[in-house]
């Protein structure tokens, strides 16, 4: 049996790099994947010293250690979680009044075709 | 008094033609608004008539494609719009007479009809209304006359994340101070028979909860 400190390293390295290569290939951008490095590095030295969470319960008075942990991880991804919703609600306010802006302008720029292409033959005509 | 009519459509082709035929009589200003239909074939048909028309590249919601229509009328100097449903459940009738309250200067009239509904329906509806303290009856109806400075307040802000033209729109330019007025005109039956907001069950009582959210949310 190898020692669980290894398997919570490997597992904490793993999502490290996951994080890293998602930003190295574009899908993530560098300012989302500043709280998930963060996250990941977390994840890192938990697992490599795991007696921190030990520690930090003793300190806060938490009998049960991985109970502390659990809460800590419900709320960062509660909080992750709604910062994602609010980013879609704003972004789907600002998609809608560029949707709009586009449509109307497109119209415009039709009507100003339209007119253009009727000056020539007025000028044809007066000839 | 120049006049803008705005025909919001979404998948409503075979019917729409009858309906603008029969609003061309009457205003000679229309801009038909095509809320991202499927089949985009309409709007050469449109252009072929002689009608204009705003296009969506993708379906955005009934209240997005009418305040698309309003930036269209501000730009063009329009004194107010009228909206007219495209699936012929309003008649031209009923936007005549909502015109002449505009020239009167409200902001906001709308068209109601208390004739049509199920009774669950309205009960429902009642209720929404009181909730939300509002002075207009019929708040889901689409036949609706908006002047130039309504139009200017209703296309920014909070009503950008609005997703019909119902009781949010009326109680937000209700809060506003908004000169509103109620103006009883007759409708037909839509003849999609189907309606567009409220294709099924579920969806009535999704729109109740996000309604009864939004009043929730705003109501003090």
């Amino acid at each position: 049996m190898i020692p669980y400190k290894i398997t919570t390293t490997v597992i904490g390295a793993i999502l490290f790099l996951i994080i890293f290569m998602l930003v190295r290939r574009g899908k993530l951008q560098e300012k989302f994947a500043l709280t998930w490095f963060a996250i990941g590095i977390i994840v890192v030295i938990l697992g490599l010293f795991p007696v921190i969470i030990d520690k930090i319960a003793w300190l806060t008075g938490i009998t049960y250690p991985p109970a502390l942990l659990f809460a800590i991880a419900v709320g960062v991804l509660l909080i992750q979680n709604l910062y994602l919703f609010i980013f879609t609600s704003q972004n789907e306010v600002r998609i809608k009044e560029l949707l709009q802006q586009v449509a109307v302008l497109n119209k415009l720029v039709e009507d100003l075709r339209n007119t253009d292409a009727q000056k020539p033959d007025d000028t044809d005509t007066a000839h | 008094m120049r006049i803008l009519v705005l025909v919001p459509v979404y998948n409503e082709w075979p019917h729409l033609l009858p309906v603008l035929e029969g609003l061309r009589r009457h205003f000679s200003h229309i801009l038909v608004v095509d809320d991202g239909s499927d089949d985009k074939s309409f709007l050469s048909h449109l252009k072929d008539d002689g009608f204009e028309y705003l296009s969506f590249p993708f379906n955005m919601g009934h209240w997005s494609a009418i305040q698309a229509g309003f930036r269209y009328a501000l730009k063009k100097g329009y004194d107010g719009v009228i909206t007219f449903d495209g699936d012929g459940q309003h008649l031209p009738e009923g936007a005549l007479r909502i015109k002449p309250y505009m020239d009167e200067g409200y902001d906001v009239v709308v068209g109601n009809d208390n004739g049509r509904g199920t009774l669950p329906k309205k009960l429902c509806w009642k209720a929404l209304n009181r909730l939300a303290g509002l002075e207009i009856q019929d708040f889901t109806s689409g036949l609706r006359g908006y002047s130039r400075s309504a139009m200017k307040e209703l296309i920014c802000g909070p009503f950008l994340s609005l997703h019909y033209q119902d009781l949010g729109v009326l109680f937000m330019a209700q809060k506003l101070g908004f000169k509103m007025l109620e103006v009883p005109t007759r409708m037909t039956d839509r003849v999609s028979e189907k309606s567009k907001v409220f294709p099924t069950l579920t969806s009535v009582i999704s729109y109740m909860c996000i309604t009864l959210t939004f009043i929730f949310v705003r109501r003090p």
